[in-house]
């Protein structure tokens, strides 16, 4: 898949890029998928392929409640 | 009491003023939805283009913090569009109509729920299986 | 004409427009019935009702500590970042809510409705949509050809545009969205066509 040029289109409206914020250490994810390949973020995939994208499906597609467990 | 509780009552007082409000309108009544498509009566018209004004007036005072846009033009807008049409003049309906009539008595509206929960099931299978393109967010 | 019991238009796009914008002002959302109908009927095919994001969503530091946690597994380490040289896009306040509480939203459309029966006195359940629907689509086992059909057509077709009268119409025409207007269009001008045409056919 090529590189995608700009930004995410669904940045606006994404639960997750919200939840990244302005924290700079969460930055790293907006720079490797909001702003960077967005075309490999699991949310995105996941929606043109009209599957369900969870609130909390991080875009390298692990699963938010999944972490918080060691 | 809990934050998810404040917030489930608050959606429910959003939809308990909305079923009320399209039922004191007429959207519940298939003869006045009717006489709005056929212009026979210009009521309901001038209620929908005056709730639009207010709407937009609204949008305009509040404008802090857009939100998002969800409603792109994308390949499903015109056809889907047209499909809607067809069946909201068919039944008088659409999903907020039915649960309104539903909750007037109008129990053959259950009929019409039913059947738009299974189209808007119909159509998430399709898409799924057919159609690629960018609905334009990740939420539903 | 129309019964006097209904609103006179001002009033309800005074209601009806009010709503809109105070449920925007107020609780930063906007209303949409099928997008609700798409929340829930997803939902009813695959069990989860979003108790357990709300949870996670709701519990800062449970998210926090998440949130780290993910981080450091796809970096390796805690990266390091200078500020972003671009202005970025604010982050949205958010708006996602369980499909439970999109389920209660539509719930209490009926109980709205209810009230409003009740108020003008004409609450009455029974197996018809009303005298107009009778006579101008007929009744019986007709009317329920119609209802399934149309219903159909109803669901896949606003799933399809991504909105219906009040999403598209009230919230998206409103804040002059091109999808919104094109949508608008279509199934008002569709409506209007299709009406006539029964009108021509009965």
């Amino acid at each position: 898949m090529k590189e995608a040029a700009g930004s995410c289109t669904h940045m606006r409206g994404c639960e997750m890029y919200g939840l990244f914020g302005s924290q700079t250490l969460l930055e790293a994810w907006k720079e490797r998928f909001c702003h960077g390949d967005y075309t490999k973020c699991q949310r995105y995939v996941r929606t043109l392929r009209g599957e369900r994208v969870p609130a909390t499906l991080l875009p390298n597609g692990m699963d938010l409640p999944s972490m918080g467990k060691s | 009491m809990n934050s998810a509780a404040v917030r489930t009552i608050r959606f429910g007082l959003v939809g308990l003023l909305l079923g009320y409000c399209l039922s004191r309108i007429g959207f519940t009544d298939f003869g006045e939805v009717h006489a709005m498509f056929l212009f026979t009566d210009f009521r309901m018209f001038l209620t929908f283009c005056g709730s639009v004004a207010v709407a937009a007036a609204g949008f305009l005072i509040f404008r802090k913090g857009r939100a998002p846009s969800r409603r792109d033009l994308h390949k499903g807008t015109i056809i889907g569009g047209v499909l809607f049409g067809v069946g909201w003049a068919v039944t008088g309906a659409c999903p907020s109509i039915a649960l309104a009539q539903l909750g007037e008595g109008k129990l053959p509206a259950l009929i019409t729920l039913v059947a738009i929960v299974a189209g808007n099931f119909i159509y998430g299978k399709v898409h799924q299986r057919y159609f690629r393109w960018d609905p334009g967010s990740c939420e539903a | 004409m129309s019964d006097p019991s209904f609103w006179p238009f001002w009033v309800g796009a005074l209601c009806l427009g009010g709503l809109v914008a105070l449920t925007w002002a107020l609780e930063r959302r906007l209303i949409a019935g099928s997008g609700s109908i798409t929340r829930v009927t997803t939902a009813l095919s695959d069990g989860d009702w979003g108790a357990a994001d709300e949870k996670l969503l709701n519990d800062q530091d449970a998210l926090q500590a998440a949130l780290m946690a993910a981080t450091l597994a796809e970096f390796g380490e805690q990266p390091d970042v200078a500020a972003p040289a671009a202005p970025t896009p604010p982050a949205q306040p958010s708006s996602w809510a369980p499909a439970y509480a999109h389920l209660v939203f539509l719930m209490m459309i009926g109980v709205g409705g209810l009230l409003s029966a009740l108020q003008t006195g004409t609450f009455n359940a029974d197996w018809s949509l009303g005298t107009s629907f009778n006579e101008i689509m007929g009744a019986g086992p007709v009317m329920i050809g119609y209802l399934v059909l149309g219903g159909l057509a109803v669901g896949f077709g606003t799933r399809m545009a991504s909105g219906c009268t009040t999403g598209h119409g009230l919230c998206g025409v409103s804040r002059f969205q091109v999808g919104s207007f094109v949508a608008t269009g279509a199934f008002f001008g569709t409506g209007i066509a299709v009406s006539y045409l029964i009108e021509f056919l009965t």
